[in-house]
C-alpha cells in the first residue's frame, strides 16, 4: 500500500467518523420564521425552506448514504467473490449456474430493479442497499472467477489440493489472500458508483419521506431553489462529490504509479 | 454455432427468471392496487367496492393462472391493459419507446466515437490535453449527478436566455440535450478504456516491430493496433448499455420527455403493476438485442482480424 | 486536431439524425387520437387566434367517461359537464338543465333547456340524457353511492323521470357527483359531450389539443383554443413556465409561487375546496384521552403551517369557509395548556430521558402522511417539531397508499387531505368520517349526537336548517377530536399575461372553465 494510499485511508475514516458521530441538531427541529439563513453558529450552513439546520439533514443524509454503500459492497464483495471462487473451483454445472446468475445480474438494470423495489415496498436504505449489492454482484463474480481460476495452475495450490485441505479452507485461506487486492480495487470504483445511484434513486423520489432525509432528496426539494438559494443545491452536490471522490482516490491503482513507458513516450 | 445456440439458451433462462421473478415480486408487494385505485378516487373503502375493482382488474383467479395467462399473452404480443387507463401496454410502449432508445443508443454510439478518438489522442499524447481532459470528465462525471447539470442547463438556455424551448415543440432540443448529457457521461470512462487499451497495444511487439521498420508511429497504431481496441470498447459499451437505461430514467424526469422510464415512475405511482412487469421483459429483450448485435459485430473484427 | 474535430461533427450529427428519427417516429407511432370534430369545428378553431398552454402535473388516461375516475379529468379539462356543477361561490348551477324537482321520496322531474346541444351539434333532449344516465348506472358502480342506481325515463322532449332505489333530499348534489357527466356516442362510436371545450387531438399522458365548442355558447368564437401537457415533475413545469413555454402552471408549490411573484409573473391563489386534517388513532391507548388529545390539538400551530404553506387559512371546520355550511369552530395555540393537558392525563417525564411517560412507557407518536399531497409532508413536518417539544417521542412516515395504512391501523397522527363538498353538499363527507362504523372512520369514533344529526340531514332539503345540522355535527367533532382540524388551503397557480383575468375555483376540479382565455372587457 502506497502511502498516499494510507493518508486516503486515514482521512476517510475521519470522514466517516465525522458523518456518523459529528454534533448535530434534531433534524425534525423547524422554524418557519427563520427560513433560507445563511450560515451562523446555530446554523453552520443555515437554513433551508423550512427553517431546519441543513448541516445536521446533511450529516443525517451522509449517515443513510453509508449505509447503503457498506451494505451493498459487503453483498457484492463477500456473495460476490465467495460465489466467483466456487464457480472457479467446483464442477461444471455449479458453475454454470452461478455464471447464469451472475449474467443475470449483469444484464437487468439495478438502478431499475431499485426504482421497481422501491415502488413495491418503500424507499429505505436498507433495501436499497440489498438490491445494489445484488446487483452488482455480477461484476465481482466474474472478477473472482477469473482471479482465481489464473491461481489455479500455480503450483502452491496443487499442493495444497494434494495435502487434501478442506475445499472452503483452501478457498478461504489460500485462494481469496491471494486475490483480495484487485477486487478491493474494484470495490473502490463500485462504491463510488453506488453512491451516485442511491442519490439518483432518492431524487426521482419514489416513496421518500422528506423528513428522513437523503442527499438525493434535499437535492430534490432544493432544486427549486437553484437561483434564489444556490447554496441549498451547491451543499448535497459538495457533499456526494466528497464521497465519491474518496471512494476514487483511495483505492485507485493506477494514480500514484508511473505508467510503463512505450516507444510513443 | 454451438456458442449462439448457448447464447440463446442463456437469454431465454434469463427471460424466463426474470419474469417469474417480477411477477412474484409484484404480488408481494403491501399495497394492493385495488385499495390504491380506491383512495386515488376518494371512494369509500366497502367490501363491495373493493371485490368490484378486484374482479374489473381480473385479480380474482388463481396465481399461476395470472401468471400463465400473462406470459403467454406477452408472448403473443398482448400485453394487456393498464389498470389505471384502460389503455392497451404495448402500444403506449411502442409510442414511448422511441424517445428512451434513442436517449440510449445515440448517446452511446456518440460517445463511443468520441472515447475513441479522445482515447487515441490520450494515449499518444500522455499528460496532453485529451488525457487530462479525459481523466478530469470521468471523475467529475462520476461525482456530480447527471440531473444537477439538467437543471443547470434547463435553467441557463432555456429560463435565463430563452434559447430553446426544452418543454414544448416537437420535443428535439430536450432529446438533444439528453442525449449530450448521456454522452458527456460516459464518454470519460470510455475514453479511459480505449486509452488504456491503446498504450497496451503500444508495448506488444507487432507495433514496434512495424514503428522499427519506418512506418509512422501514429498511423500504425491507429489503422493497425485498433481492432483489439474497438473490440475492447465494444465489450465494455454492452456493459454500459445497462447503466445507460437506468440513467437515461433520470433524465426522462428532468426534461419531461414522455419515454419509458417516466411512464414506469407514473405507472408505480399508481402501482399499476401491468405496466411495471412489461417493462422489466421490455427491458430484458431490449438488452437481448443490444448483446446480440454488438456479440454479432465482434465477431465480424474478429474474424476480418483473422483474414488479415 | 482536424481529424478530431472533423469526428466529433459526425459524431453529433449522427445523433440530431437519431434524435430526429427518434421524435419523428413517435410522432406518427404515438396513438394520437384525432377525435371525430366536426368540420364547423375545425374552421372556428382557426379563427380564434393563439392557443393557451396549460401545464398540469398529471393528465386524463383516456376519453371514456365510463374509465375509472376520468369523468372527473374530463370535466375539469372543459370537455364534459356535470348536469348541475358548482359555481366560484360553491352554489349549484346547471348550463343544460332548468330545475330538478322532488315529486315524491324517490320520484324527480328533471326539466332541461331546450336548445342546448352535444359538442356535434345533435341536441341535448330527453332522451339522450335518459340514454346516458342509465348507461353510467350501468357500467360505473360508483355512481350508484348515493341513493343507488337511479332510472331515467324520458316523459317528452326536454322531461326526464328519474327513480332512484334509495332516497335523497339533494339532487342536484347527486347530478353534480364527478361520476354524472353528460355524454353520447357519435355515428362513428367516438364520445361526445357537452363542455366548452372539444378534442381535437389526445396523446395519452403527454398532452392533449383543445379546440373551443362551437355549439356551447355565443362565445364560442372567442375563446382560445388550448393545449394541456402533463409534466411529471413541478420543477420542470415551473421552469417551462419560467421560459414562457406555457401560459398556466396548475398548480405550483407554495415556494414556486414566491419566487415566481418575486420574479414579476402572475400568481393567483384559489380556495382548493381540499381541507388538510389531521385524523387521530382513537383505539390507541394514549390517544383515547380525549386530554392527549386535546394537547396535540393546542400544539399544533396552525398559522406557522399557513406561513410555510404561503397561504390558507385557519380552519373553521370540515369545509372550505366559502361553503354556507362551513363551521364556526375557533382553533387556538397554547403550548403551555398543551403541556398542562399531558401532564393531568399522567405524563411527566419520570426518568429524565426527555421524553414523557406514564407508568413506565414513554408517550411515542408514529405520524403518517402521503406523498401525492407535498403540502401535507410540510404540515407533517411542522407537527413532527411542535410535538417533539411537548416531550413527545415523535416519528414520521410517508406512506403511497394512505387508506390502506388508515384502515390497518398502522398509525398514530394521520395528516390527510380531501375535497369535503365537490358536490356542493356537506352530509356525504361528514357521513363518510364521522358516522359510527362509515367507510372513512378509521378510527372508531361513534357519537350518538352526530350520528342523530347525520339522520335528521337525510331527510331535509339543501338550506339554512341542514347547514346548522352541519355546523352542530362539526363543533362536536372539535369536541371529541376524532380529527384534528388544519388548516383550509388555498393552491397557487401561475398565468401568464395572456391569463391574466383566469379566475381559478373548487380546486382541480374546473381547471379548463368556460372563462378562461376570456377577457373581461
Amino acid at each position: 500500500m502506497s502511502r498516499r494510499q494510507k493518508v486516503m485511508i486515514a482521512l476517510f475514516t475521519v470522514f466517516v467518523l465525522f458523518l456518523l458521530f459529528a454534533p448535530r441538531q434534531s433534524i425534525l427541529k423547524t422554524d418557519v420564521l427563520h427560513t433560507y439563513e445563511g450560515p451562523s453558529r446555530a446554523h453552520l450552513l443555515g437554513t433551508d425552506n423550512l427553517g431546519r439546520d441543513v448541516w445536521s439533514l446533511l450529516l443525517a443524509g451522509g449517515a443513510r448514504t453509508l449505509e447503503v454503500v457498506f451494505l451493498a459492497g459487503g453483498i457484492s464483495f463477500f456473495a460476490g467473490t465467495t460465489l466467483g471462487m466456487i464457480a472457479a473451483f467446483q464442477g461444471k454445472a455449479v458453475r454454470g449456474i452461478i455464471q447464469l446468475a451472475a449474467d443475470f445480474t449483469l444484464v437487468v438494470p439495478s438502478f431499475i430493479m431499485a426504482m421497481v423495489f422501491s415502488a413495491l415496498f418503500g424507499f429505505s436504505p436498507a433495501g436499497a442497499g440489498v438490491i445494489f449489492g445484488i446487483g452488482n454482484m455480477g461484476q465481482y463474480v466474474n472478477q473472482a472467477y477469473d482471479l482465481s481460476e489464473g491461481l489455479k495452475s500455480r503450483e502452491f495450490i496443487d499442493a495444497e489440493r494434494v495435502v487434501g485441505l478442506g475445499k472452503w479452507r483452501l478457498l478461504f485461506f489460500h485462494v481469496l489472500p491471494n486475490i483480495y487486492r484487485q477486487l478491493l480495487v474494484f470495490l473502490g470504483n463500485r462504491a463510488a458508483g453506488v453512491v451516485v445511484q442511491y442519490a439518483g434513486l432518492a431524487f426521482i423520489g419514489l416513496g421518500t419521506d422528506i423528513t428522513n432525509p437523503d442527499w438525493g432528496t434535499l437535492l430534490y426539494q432544493y432544486r427549486a431553489y437553484l437561483t434564489t438559494d444556490p447554496a441549498l443545491v451547491l451543499y448535497p452536490t459538495a457533499a456526494i462529490a466528497v464521497l465519491v471522490l474518496f471512494f476514487h482516490f483511495m483505492f485507485d491503482s493506477t494514480g500514484g504509479r508511473e505508467e510503463a513507458e512505450t516507444i510513443y513516450d | 454455432m454451438r456458442r449462439w445456440l448457448s447464447f440463446l439458451g442463456r437469454w431465454l433462462v434469463i427471460f424466463l427468471v426474470a419474469s417469474v421473478l417480477i411477477f412474484g415480486l409484484v404480488r408481494l408487494m403491501p399495497v394492493s392496487p385495488v385499495d390504491r385505485w380506491l383512495s386515488a378516487f376518494n371512494l369509500p373503502y366497502t367490501e363491495e367496492n373493493v371485490a368490484y375493482v378486484t374482479r374489473r382488474m381480473g385479480l380474482d383467479r388463481p396465481l399461476i393462472v395470472q401468471y400463465a395467462d400473462w406470459i403467454l399473452n406477452f408472448l403473443k404480443g398482448d400485453w394487456g391493459y393498464s389498470l389505471k387507463s384502460h389503455l392497451d401496454i404495448r402500444q403506449q410502449f411502442l409510442a414511448k419507446l422511441p424517445y428512451s432508445i434513442s436517449i440510449g443508443i445515440a448517446g452511446i454510439v456518440i460517445s463511443a466515437f468520441a472515447a475513441f478518438f479522445i482515447g487515441y489522442r490520450a494515449a499518444v499524447r500522455r499528460g496532453g490535453i485529451c488525457d487530462r481532459v479525459s481523466a478530469a470528465l470521468s471523475v467529475l462525471t462520476q461525482s456530480v449527478p447527471s440531473f444537477i447539470v439538467s437543471i443547470v442547463l434547463i435553467y441557463f438556455f432555456g429560463v435565463r436566455l430563452k434559447l430553446v424551448r426544452f418543454f414544448t415543440g416537437n420535443g428535439a432540443y430536450a432529446m438533444t440535450a439528453a442525449i449530450l448529457i448521456t454522452a458527456l457521461y460516459a464518454v470519460g470512462p470510455l475514453s479511459r478504456v480505449v486509452r488504456k487499451a491503446f498504450r497496451e497495444e503500444m508495448r506488444s511487439s507487432y507495433v514496434r516491430f512495424s514503428v522499427s521498420r519506418g512506418f509512422s508511429p501514429d498511423q500504425v497504431l491507429f489503422f493497425h493496433a485498433s481492432n483489439p481496441v474497438i473490440c475492447r470498447l465494444i465489450s465494455t459499451v454492452m456493459a454500459e448499455f445497462a447503466t445507460v437505461f437506468g440513467g437515461s430514467s433520470v433524465l426522462e424526469f428532468a426534461f419531461g420527455i414522455p419515454g419509458i422510464s417516466t411512464f414506469l415512475v407514473t405507472s408505480m405511482k399508481n402501482s399499476d403493476y401491468n405496466v411495471l412487469e412489461s417493462y422489466i421483459l421490455v427491458v430484458i429483450i431490449w438488452m437481448f438485442f443490444v448483446h446480440l448485435l454488438l456479440n454479432l459485430a465482434l465477431q465480424m473484427i474478429d474474424v476480418r482480424r483473422r483474414e488479415a | 486536431m482536424k481529424k478530431q474535430i472533423a469526428a466529433v461533427l459526425t459524431a453529433v450529427s449522427v445523433a440530431a439524425t437519431l434524435a430526429g428519427c427518434g421524435s419523428a417516429s413517435t410522432g406518427s407511432g404515438a396513438s394520437v387520437v384525432t377525435a371525430a370534430s366536426g368540420s364547423e369545428t375545425a374552421s372556428t378553431a382557426e379563427t380564434s387566434g393563439d392557443t393557451v398552454v396549460i401545464g398540469e402535473t398529471s393528465m386524463v388516461d383516456s376519453i371514456d367517461p365510463t374509465n375509472n375516475g376520468d369523468p372527473w379529468s374530463l370535466t375539469a379539462d372543459g370537455i364534459s359537464e356535470t348536469l348541475y356543477n358548482q359555481d366560484e361561490n360553491g352554489n349549484l348551477v346547471s348550463h343544460l338543465a332548468e330545475s330538478v324537482v322532488q315529486n315524491d321520496a324517490l320520484d324527480w322531474t328533471l326539466t332541461l333547456k331546450s336548445g342546448m346541444k352535444f359538442s356535434d351539434g345533435s341536441p341535448v333532449n330527453a332522451q339522450a340524457v335518459a340514454d346516458c344516465i342509465n348507461d353510467i348506472m350501468a357500467n360505473n358502480e360508483m355512481a350508484t353511492a348515493s341513493c343507488g342506481v337511479i332510472t331515467a325515463t324520458a316523459q317528452d322532449d326536454t322531461t326526464v323521470k328519474l327513480a332512484t332505489e334509495r332516497e335523497t333530499t339533494v339532487m342536484e348534489s347527486v347530478l353534480c357527483e364527478w361520476t354524472n357527466v353528460i355524454y353520447k356516442k357519435d355515428s362513428s362510436g367516438n364520445y361526445v359531450f357537452t363542455g366548452p371545450y372539444v378534442v381535437k387531438s389526445f396523446n395519452p399522458g403527454v398532452s392533449m389539443e383543445l379546440t373551443p365548442n362551437p355549439y356551447y355558447d355565443d362565445n364560442a368564437s372567442k375563446r382560445p383554443n388550448v393545449k394541456l401537457m402533463c409534466f411529471s415533475d413541478a420543477t420542470a413545469m415551473q421552469q417551462a413556465f419560467e421560459s414562457g413555454e406555457i401560459d398556466m402552471a396548475f398548480t405550483v408549490t407554495p415556494d414556486a409561487a414566491t419566487q415566481l411573484e418575486g420574479e414579476g409573473y402572475t400568481v393567483k391563489e384559489m380556495n382548493a375546496g381540499y381541507q388538510y386534517f389531521a385524523i387521530v388513532n382513537m383505539q390507541k391507548e394514549s390517544l383515547s384521552d380525549l386530554k392527549v388529545r386535546e394537547a396535540i390539538n393546542l400544539a399544533m400551530n396552525r398559522d406557522d403551517m399557513i406561513k410555510a404553506l404561503k397561504g390558507g387559512r385557519v380552519a373553521t371546520g370540515f369545509f372550505a369557509t366559502y361553503y354556507p355550511f362551513a363551521g364556526d369552530v375557533k382553533e387556538t395555540t397554547d403550548v403551555d395548556q398543551a403541556k398542562k393537558d399531558l401532564a393531568d392525563a399522567g405524563y411527566t417525564d419520570s426518568d429524565n430521558d426527555g421524553y414523557l411517560d406514564k407508568n413506565g412507557e414513554k408517550l411515542s407518536l408514529n405520524l403518517v402522511t402521503y406523498s401525492s399531497r407535498p403540502d401535507l409532508t410540510i404540515i407533517m413536518q411542522l407537527a413532527a417539531d411542535e410535538l417533539s417539544d411537548l416531550g413527545i417521542d415523535v416519528s414520521t412516515q410517508i406512506v403511497d397508499s394512505i387508506d390502506d395504512t388508515l384502515s390497518a391501523g398502522q398509525y398514530d397522527v394521520a395528516f390527510y387531505a380531501q375535497h369535503t363538498a365537490p358536490t356542493g353538499e356537506p352530509a356525504y363527507a361528514l357521513n363518510q368520517f364521522f358516522r359510527t362504523g362509515e367507510g372513512k372512520n378509521h378510527n372508531g369514533y361513534s357519537s350518538d349526537l352526530v350520528d342523530g344529526d347525520l339522520d335528521k340531514m337525510g331527510t331535509l332539503p339543501a338550506g339554512d336548517e341542514r347547514n346548522e345540522l352541519a355546523k352542530e355535527i362539526q363543533e362536536q367533532v372539535y369536541k371529541d377530536l376524532p380529527v384534528i382540524y388544519l388548516v383550509d388551503p388555498q393552491w397557487h397557480i401561475a398565468v401568464s399575461d395572456k391569463l391574466k383575468d383566469y379566475e381559478p375555483y373548487c380546486g382541480d376540479y374546473y381547471v379548463v372553465n368556460d372563462q378562461l382565455g376570456l377577457t373581461n372587457s
